[in-house]
């Protein structure tokens, strides 16, 4: 069990197959209509202002009704019209499969409750393994870990999951790399990430967009550049809250050599599922 | 002033990752006249040799740390456009290296739309 998408869902228990489930996602992609064709079909803007609306959602990172409100294309309450008519002509991905012979509306609906009561539970699992952490560190733990996840999607374009947070012990893992960072000052930790060799491999050619094939500086670079970033934003949020720390730069070494000066007084591990690859983040107190 | 092509740009970082990412996002602004440097003082000889319109400077570096290269580029030139690039964005490095000349400090990794303004700026 762990936190999924409905379609995973349904494809694990073979209730639909992977065809079935593609079928589908094209199916709502065609029928689902985009803003941009719903506001010149209502003749709110031409399709000279959509081009321009695109591009500056594409060069400024912003969403696309937005960028039409900001150019003064759309007035807030056409947008808000809009989003909302959007949202009650939207195909789900039940529907899909409905509308395309794949499930009956019984069926979805059955299921759908069971992925939803599966999904509380995967989530109340998550929750109460943050809860194990010792107050003073649970909220840099959860907010560090919503950090990697952003930077994952920025620099990876990867939608990182986590699947829960345990308390670490010397057996269960057995990891090549292990690339970290030192925090000393008001809160002490190593803060680091534990990857496999093709983890490594694969983590610095999507950061550097060209192909590594072997574990060289540029790969080590790539994870270490990667955790130092983290890392900043990492301590950017404790300096807002008046905590000060300091960061020593990041170190590559293999996994089981890893030794700390210092004694460990709580070590926790949350992994972080990929498309293809798991990565466990590390956080040893001392 | 120059069209935005037409900018020369120097990234200054130690880290390969982060000049090929910054490299990568300048490119993609149809800049193609970029030079990089590993340290403050590489910055600085590359600086006066290359004569950038833009320098991108990290503060976390070996030999010359990026503040020191800021204020050998700033003394030498106190028109220079730099711009610090750093992962570790606190208030007394902000503060520090505004004071020192920088137009702007960016958190790493660097957003498209931040540098589109910087950009957008140098051409205005």
């Amino acid at each position: 069990m762990g936190v999924k998408y409905f379609g995973q869902y349904l494809i694990e228990n073979n209730y639909i197959t992977n065809v079935h489930l593609l079928e589908a996602i094209k199916y709502q992609k065609n029928k689902n209509i985009k803003l941009g064709v719903m506001v010149i079909d209502k003749g709110y803007m031409t399709s000279e202002q959509v081009e321009q609306a695109l591009n500056i959602q594409r060069t400024q990172d912003v969403p696309f009704g937005e960028a039409c409100v900001d150019k003064e294309f759309l007035t807030r309450e056409q947008l808000e019209e809009l989003l909302t008519a959007q949202k009650e002509d939207r195909i789900y991905l039940g529907d899909a499969l409905v509308e395309l012979g794949h499930l009956t509306l019984d069926k979805v609906e059955k299921y759908l409750i069971e992925f939803k009561t599966e999904q509380q539970e995967a989530q109340a699992e998550i929750n109460d393994a943050f809860d194990h952490i010792v107050p003073e560190y649970k909220d840099l733990v959860q907010s560090s870990i919503q950090i990697i996840n952003n930077m994952l999607r920025r620099l990876l374009d990867e939608y990182g999951k986590v699947s829960g947070c345990h308390e670490k012990t010397n057996q269960e893992f057995s990891y090549d790399y292990l690339v970290y960072q030192k925090i000393s000052g008001a809160i002490n930790c190593y803060f680091g990430i534990a990857l496999n060799k093709d983890t490594l491999i694969g983590f610095s050619s999507k950061i550097l967009k060209r192909e590594i094939n072997a574990v060289d500086e540029y790969a080590i670079d790539g994870v270490q550049e990667f955790m130092n970033i983290v890392t900043g934003h990492i301590c950017v949020l404790l300096s807002k809250q008046n905590i000060a720390s300091e960061t020593f730069p990041p170190v590559c070494v293999d996994y089981k050599e890893f030794a700390s000066n210092e004694p460990i007084t709580h070590s926790y591990v949350v992994p972080i599922l990929m498309t293809d690859e798991q990565v466990d983040m590390h956080f040893l107190f001392y | 002033m120059a069209a935005l092509e037409d900018l020369k740009v120097l990234i200054v970082d130690d880290s390969i990752t982060v000049r090929e990412m910054m490299k990568h996002q300048v490119k993609s602004k149809g800049i193609e006249t970029i030079e990089t440097a590993k340290n403050g003082e590489e910055a600085f000889e590359k600086y006066q040799s290359f004569s950038p319109d833009l320098v991108f400077m990290d503060i976390n570096m070996p030999v010359v740390n990026g503040v020191e290269g800021l204020r050998k580029i700033m003394s030498f030139d106190s028109d220079a456009y730099v711009v610090m690039l750093s992962s570790l964005g606190t208030m007394e490095k902000i503060k520090e290296t505004l004071e020192l000349g920088a137009k702007n400090f960016l958190m790493k990794p660097a957003e498209d739309k931040h540098l589109n303004r910087i950009m957008d700026e140098l051409v205005s």
